[in-house]
């Protein structure tokens, strides 16, 4: 049974009026979902609508936090409730990546592949052609060691005369 | 960090071939010195790359995730790199180096740096390094670098 159809069973079955309900549990699973990932807090509920392609039906939950007042004040308003059930490695945001790294790194050991369809953060990507041509062109060798005083260039060169380290001291 | 890992880095050495390995890398240390040793596993990681090519990639970020594609698939841990604008920097966690001894770490890790320089000349890094950025006490992250290295 559809959830409109419960709750006009319910008002036709105790009398009021249905459209006067207010449905709090979204509500609440809204406060839920941002206490427990807290980038949610900052999405901007306008730009999900703008970029959710038409007649696309959004998922029950996006879709109450996307019609929810915007998250920064709600937050302010009511305090985050914790679910006692939530594991401890819920995904953080994105503010605070940096102090969640080591968790991060371990699920990128530890988990599967990404998909190949996954698309690169663009700010990120630096065009390997350029990479390459600006580190050929460099005006002192890259990678030549820099030894400090006291240690000698480490190893052998490889057979085509590469170094193998930089920095260190020699290994026997 | 490393030694709350160690235990999960453990769990990812086969069984089946770490007595193998560990004999193995013991016998070859006997045999061959130390840069011998890197030279025989830079080989072994170029044939690795050739025999396992990369798709193609323009840009940096792909090249992280086609990496990443190789070396999870395979579980051989997680590469990240890093443009520092006078080398790129790649370091490698989670390889499973410690299946040859803890003592193999001063060779072992050529595997890495002979299959990064398979990889990425094959991308077009041609007159480029891949160099180990000094030697390494624990294979949880073993950085190394590329650029114009001195010939």
């Amino acid at each position: 049974m559809t959830r409109s159809r419960d709750i006009e069973s319910l008002f036709a079955r105790f009398g009021g009026n249905a459209g006067d309900y207010q449905e709090v549990r979204a509500e609440a699973e809204a406060d839920d979902a941002r206490a427990r990932w807290p980038l949610l807090g900052v999405l901007d509920p306008l730009e999900q609508r703008r970029v959710a392609p038409p007649g696309e039906a959004p998922a029950s939950r996006a879709h109450t936090l996307a019609t929810s007042p915007r998250p920064g004040a709600r937050m302010a308003a009511e305090p985050a409730r914790v679910d006692e059930s939530v594991p401890a490695h819920a995904p953080v945001a994105a503010s605070s990546v940096k102090a969640a790294q080591p968790g991060l790194l371990l699920k990128k050991l530890f988990s599967a592949p990404p998909e190949p369809a996954a698309e690169p953060a663009p700010e990120k990507a630096v065009p390997l052609e350029r990479l390459f041509d600006r580190l050929r062109g460099g005006g002192r060798a890259t990678v030549a060691p820099d030894v400090a005083p006291g240690h000698e260039y480490v190893g052998q060169p490889t057979e085509d005369g590469r170094p193998w380290f930089i920095g260190g001291g020699r290994r026997s | 960090m490393t030694s709350a890992i160690d235990p999960l880095l453990d769990q990812h050495v086969s069984p089946q071939w770490r007595g193998l390995l560990g004999a193995l890398a013991a016998e070859f240390e006997d045999q061959l010195g130390h840069d011998e040793l890197r030279q025989l596993m830079a080989r072994v990681g170029a044939r690795f790359a050739a025999a396992h090519p990369l798709r193609a990639c323009e840009s940096t970020t792909e090249l992280a995730a086609a990496l990443n594609s190789q070396w999870c698939a395979i579980q051989w841990g997680h590469v990240e790199l890093v443009d520092e604008r006078d080398c790129l920097r790649i370091t490698h966690y989670g390889a499973p180096l410690r299946a040859f001894g803890r003592d193999a770490l001063a060779w072992a890790p050529a595997f890495l740096q002979g299959s990064y320089q398979g990889w990425l000349t094959s991308m077009g890094a041609t007159d480029l390094d891949v160099v180990q950025a000094g030697p390494v006490d624990d294979d949880f992250a073993i950085e190394f670098r590329l650029g114009r290295g001195a010939r």
